[in-house]
């Protein structure tokens, strides 16, 4: 097995879909001949992840991700391409590859909910074949890690969202994969949860050189967990590369807002314009000019209160789907 | 391996004593039909006559048999796999280190052994009251063969249901499907009347079908009691079938589960 | 009230293009009907292969009992048998709050919030039989308007033990077999009430009133001087109502003590 961890060449997904029509005559027409039309889903993906890289995948809601996921994890079939997932072909489905990964899906629960976590846990163990003893240590120790020892033997149905998330984080992991896949894990946890697994993952990418795999429309998930970042628009990838590259590459810009004055006449803004409503709006402008062109507004009357920013992750992203558009 | 299943059969047994109160819903089903039943051939039978070569004691005893058999040996895989196929639930037994009929297999295991487990001591006393009011004659043989038959038609069970389930993959909804099904296999099965009160040209029908063996077959040994002969040559038709829907299980298994990975996931 | 008819109108709406889009199981909703109707036909008809009469109901009597049933089945079915279980996993699961909050009475909105129409098959075939029992039966208007009121109270009755039987999820929260048990007891009513006797006849008249759901409108039918079963009849439709009615503030009381 070389150093790759995820190796993914020209893989896309297409999926036939029904459409039932908007009224009643279309219902009824559709009843005898059914309309069928083809999504492109994904559409031929190339990327490569070494092993122990933390890997921010990002993208506006159908854009491709779960999608993606599921055909690294060889739940769903590639329509063509192929991808390689610690040297196996997902598509196999063989035990050795399926041990050889965890998934962690923050809108579907794996758990048992009458059962206790820790009668799920056991099953886990069998399942994946683990000695007991390694098994009890692990679990003990990511339990501690993640302030959930004392959650383990009670009923599953009792625990809060955020405990319930935490245990599949345990379950994930303690199964010793080399590779985690995560889609959207930290969907309606509170800030103190999401600290607890960011903080938690993070170390377990440190200590076990376990390669991570997130989605997540929590751009601080990504910020604070990733070092490589890829972005897809639409099935298809916009941007491939370090999270600091890409920084960097947007680092001589800054966002000016400022509160819009009576006189504020938008063909008078030389800058380009990211965000308005009917009080403020936000301009883009090379950091170099930045005090430039708040004397020039200031001068013309145009507004009051400036505010000086860098752009945020959020904020790069958002940029980076303008520029495709 | 076997631990696997034996630790998916644990769950399911551990699920089933969280919730006893389902078991009480579960007796209740195979009791109260029976009940009515009583009252239904008390009437019918009141002068001593039989039909089908049944007398009403051993009608009342048929029908108790097989609403235990469809509370307690029967268990709803297609139903099941119906709803986690459509849920995308199987997505989450997809990636783990098994197959999934077994997984199945064992999830109903557990959960048939936990149902009798919890049910033993209405089950001996209600045995031993059919047994000492003489209601029943029945040899230690009959016994093993009933027992036999039983464990077979689980498994018979457990396999058909699982085609009928896989129906899912190609399907968007599958409700009125089951419930066809479930009523045509409860009829032919000898749930509803025993199959040997129909006219002469049904039975023969019936006979040759499978459904036979999920409830009537076992409860007929039990109450009829057949020779050993005639008892075993049944059971060697009911292996044959069984080995032919295993065979129709890998087929629907692998194709279905192309399906699901090109489709749904 | 124009409100409440336009909600119940979408609502109805929704549920028949979710009906329609899905074809194959439109078909085996219609089979399904015919099996419903022909199985208790059949197993009635073999057994008057033997005997003549069962606690003094002719094969042609306990076809139209079985038509009364069905018809009245098929129509409670359309309502409740998917918006029954969802009502349970929203009290199990305590998703119930969401309904709560909706300015709307809570029952009218699961009555109406999931319906499948394929049901009504099985009514529109009850009604085929009743009408083929009928045929030499003379039927007076009284007895015509009495049927119609019966069947009412019958349908409350039918109504009432569901509801029951689901809100008891408040308080055995048990995930499964609780509607199978529901519907595989409901056939009961498709036999004839006077097969009971003793202990029986207390069980399946007035504590699971099984006999009172169909029986009494078929008896109407029949014999136009057995006025008296209505009042029963409708003693036990009120009474139910009644229960459902406590029942269900008892349980929402325990749903909102256990503080979710």
């Amino acid at each position: 097995m070389g150093k790759n961890a995820i190796e993914v060449h020209n893989l896309s997904k297409e999926y036939v879909i029904n459409s039932r029509g908007e009224n009643w005559a279309a219902v009824a027409k559709n009843i005898f001949k059914p309309q069928k039309s083809v999504v492109k889903a994904v559409q031929s993906l190339n990327f490569e992840i070494k092993s122990g890289e933390k890997v921010g995948f990002i993208g506006k809601n159908g854009a491709g991700k779960t999608t993606t996921i599921k055909m690294l994890t060889g739940t769903l079939f590639p329509s063509s391409g192929y991808c390689k997932v610690n040297g196996y072909n997902p598509v196999e489905r063989t035990n050795d590859f399926k041990k050889s990964i965890s998934v962690v899906m923050g809108n579907r629960s794996q758990l048992f909910p009458d059962l206790t976590p820790r009668d799920y846990l056991e099953l886990l163990q069998t399942m994946y074949d683990i000695p007991e003893s390694v098994f009890a240590k692990t679990v003990a120790n990511l339990a501690r890690i993640l302030n959930v020892t004392e959650k383990l033997d009670l009923q599953t149905r009792k625990l809060s969202l955020g405990e319930r998330m935490k245990i599949e984080f345990l379950a994930g992991v303690a199964t010793r994969p080399k590779v985690l896949f995560l889609d959207e894990p930290t969907i309606g946890l509170d800030v103190i949860a999401k600290r607890d697994i960011r903080k938690f993952l993070v170390s377990l990418n440190k200590e076990e050189n376990l390669t991570v795999f997130l989605t997540s429309h929590d751009m601080e998930d990504i910020a604070s967990i990733c070092d490589h970042l890829i972005i897809v628009d639409r099935g298809k990838i916009i941007w491939d590369g370090q999270k600091q590259e890409l920084l960097n590459k947007f680092s001589n810009n800054k966002y000016i807002s400022f509160i819009k004055s009576e006189s504020f006449n938008e063909t008078n803004i030389k800058a380009k314009i990211i965000d308005q409503d009917d009080v403020t709006t936000t301009i883009k402008v090379p950091a170099q000019k930045v005090d430039h062109v708040i004397a020039q507004l200031a001068q013309n009357n145009q507004g009051t209160d400036y505010q000086i920013n860098d752009l945020k992750l959020e904020d790069i992203i958002l940029e980076l789907f303008a520029e495709e558009n | 391996m076997l631990k696997t299943y034996l630790s998916i059969g644990k769950i399911s047994l551990k699920s089933i004593l969280a919730n006893k109160s389902s078991v009480v819903i579960l007796l209740l089903q195979a009791l109260v039909p029976s009940l009515v039943m009583f009252y239904l051939w008390s009437l019918i039978l009141d002068q001593g006559q039989t039909i089908g070569g049944f007398s009403k004691n051993q009608i009342v005893i048929y029908y108790i048999g097989v609403n235990f058999i469809n509370s307690f040996v029967w268990y709803a895989v297609d139903w099941e796999l119906n709803d986690d196929i459509h849920s995308g639930e199987l997505s989450n037994i997809i990636h783990r280190p098994i197959a999934i009929e077994k997984y199945y297999f064992a999830k109903m295991l557990g959960d048939r052994l936990a149902n009798l487990l919890l049910l033993l001591p209405i089950l001996v006393i209600g045995f031993l009251y059919i047994l000492l009011n003489n209601l029943l004659h029945v040899s230690l043989m009959v016994l093993v063969e009933f027992a036999v038959s039983i464990v077979l038609s689980a498994i018979l069970w457990f396999l058909f249901s699982y085609i009928v389930g896989s129906v899912a993959y190609w399907f968007d909804n599958l409700f009125f499907v089951l419930l066809v099904k479930e009523v045509v296999v409860n009829l032919l099965a000898g749930f509803y009347f025993p199959l040997e009160i129909l006219p002469s040209f049904l039975v023969k029908i019936t006979k040759c079908l499978p459904f036979q063996y999920f409830s009537s077959f076992p409860i007929d040994t039990l109450v009829k009691g057949f020779s050993l002969a005639n008892w075993g040559k049944n059971t060697l038709v009911e292996l044959i079938w069984a080995a032919v829907f295993y065979l129709m299980v890998q087929i629907v298994n692998k194709k279905g589960l192309q399906r699901y990975s090109d489709v749904m996931g | 009230m124009r409100n409440k008819l336009k909600l119940i109108r979408s609502l109805v709406k929704i549920a028949l293009l979710e009906t329609v889009s899905f074809r194959l199981d439109t078909l085996f909703g219609i089979i399904s009907s015919v099996l419903w109707l022909g199985i208790p036909i059949a197993f009635f008809k073999v057994i008057y292969l033997s005997v003549d009469t069962i606690g003094g109901w002719t094969y042609k009597e306990c076809l139209l009992l079985v038509g009364v049933y069905t018809m009245l089945d098929g129509f409670l079915m359309a309502f409740l048998v998917k918006s029954m279980p969802k009502m349970e996993n929203d009290i199990r699961e305590g998703t119930l709050d969401s309904v709560l909050l909706k300015p709307i009475n809570t029952k009218l909105y699961y009555f109406f919030s999931a319906i499948e129409f394929t049901q009504l098959v099985n009514s529109f075939l009850g009604l085929v039989v009743i009408i083929y029992a009928c045929q030499n039966i003379k039927i007076t208007l009284v007895q015509l308007l009495c049927f119609i009121f019966s069947c009412i109270c019958g349908c409350i009755l039918y109504y009432s033990l569901w509801y029951l039987w689901t809100i008891s999820a408040f308080w055995f929260p048990t995930n499964f077999g609780r509607n199978d048990l529901f519907l595989s007891m409901i056939q009961m009513s498709r036999y004839p009430a006077s097969i009971y006797r003793g202990v029986g006849n207390i069980i399946f008249n007035f504590i699971l009133p099984f006999g009172l759901v169909a029986c009494p409108a078929t008896i109407i039918l029949l014999q136009a001087q057995d006025w008296q079963l209505l009042l029963l009849q409708l003693l036990m439709a009120i009474i139910f109502i009644f229960l459902d009615h406590v029942v269900w503030n008892l349980g929402l009381k325990k749903y909102n003590g256990a503080g979710r």
